[in-house]
C-alpha cells in the first residue's frame, strides 16, 4: 500500500467513537494487531506504532508491506486457529447463559481453564482473562484456545 | 464507589437497551472503555481486562463513575 492509501484505509477506523480492532496483513503472512486507537500514531508523513504488549514491534511504520487492512471479526482464521468471531460469540454465549453452565477452556498447551462462574472470566477483543481466587490469572487469545467445552461436549475447536 | 454499588452500576450499564459502551473513570481520571465482559468484581477485587490484554485489578474505592460514551466525550 502507498502512505495514501495506508492513511485513507486506517484514517477513519482510528477516530472511531467507539473503536474497533482491526488487523494489517503484511505481505508474507505477518499480522499487526491494531486494538487500541492510541497503537497506530498517524504523524504525517510517519505512521508508528506503539504497542505496550509486545514493545518488540513498535516504531515506524512502513505501509508498503501492508497488503490489506482488515476488521479483526473479519479476519479469516488460520490453519489451526479458534477463529476470532467464534470465540467471541461462544464466550458471549457461554457467560450471558442463564442457567450458567460451566465450561472449560482448553489451551494448546494442554491447559484446562474451568469457568465455574461467569465472574470468574473478563473478555475483550480477542483476549480472555480467568480469575481465580487464590491463584493467578490466566490471561489467552482465541489463537490459544484448543476448544471450549461444557457438559463434556466439544462446542468449537482450533 | 463501594462494591455493591459498582456491581450494581456496572450491571445497569451493561444491560441498557440498546447497549451503549461506557467508561468506568477512576479516582486518577483513568478512563477504562467498558463492555459488559470486560469487568469482574470478585471478593472485594475489581478484574478489568484492556483491549491489548493486559489486565487491571484494583479496588472498588478506586472508581469515581461510570460515564456513558456520548457523554464522556462531550464533557472535558
Amino acid at each position: 500500500m502507498t502512505a495514501a492509501e495506508f492513511h485513507t484505509a486506517v484514517r477513519g477506523l482510528l477516530n472511531e467513537r467507539t473503536f474497533q480492532p482491526f488487523v494489517l496483513e503484511l505481505a508474507g503472512g505477518e499480522l499487526i494487531h491494531i486494538e487500541a486507537a492510541d497503537e497506530l500514531v498517524i504523524d504525517p508523513p510517519r505512521f508508528i506504532v506503539r504497542k505496550q504488549t509486545d514493545p518488540s514491534g513498535n516504531g515506524t511504520l512502513d505501509p508498503r508491506p501492508v497488503e490489506r487492512v482488515t476488521m479483526l471479526d473479519r479476519l479469516a482464521p488460520r490453519a489451526g486457529e479458534l477463529a476470532y468471531s467464534e470465540f467471541r460469540g461462544r464466550l458471549g454465549q457461554l457467560l450471558r447463559a442463564e442457567p450458567f453452565v460451566p465450561f472449560v477452556v482448553g489451551l494448546k498447551d494442554g491447559t484446562e481453564l474451568t469457568v465455574d462462574r461467569a465472574n470468574r472470566l473478563a473478555s475483550n477483543g480477542r483476549h480472555a482473562v480467568l480469575f481465580t481466587r487464590g491463584q493467578p490469572f490466566v490471561v489467552f487469545n482465541n489463537s490459544e484456545v484448543a476448544h471450549i467445552t461444557a457438559n463434556g461436549e466439544v462446542l468449537c475447536h482450533a | 464507589m463501594r462494591e455493591d454499588v459498582l456491581a450494581d452500576a456496572l450491571y445497569a450499564y451493561s444491560h441498557q437497551t440498546p447497549f451503549r459502551p461506557f467508561t468506568v473513570e477512576l479516582v486518577n481520571r483513568v478512563r477504562l472503555v467498558a463492555h459488559p465482559e470486560v469487568f469482574r468484581i470478585e471478593s472485594g477485587v475489581v478484574g478489568y481486562i484492556a483491549p491489548n490484554g493486559t489486565v487491571r485489578m484494583f479496588d472498588p474505592s478506586a472508581v469515581a463513575r461510570l460515564v456513558s460514551v456520548a457523554l464522556a466525550a462531550d464533557e472535558p
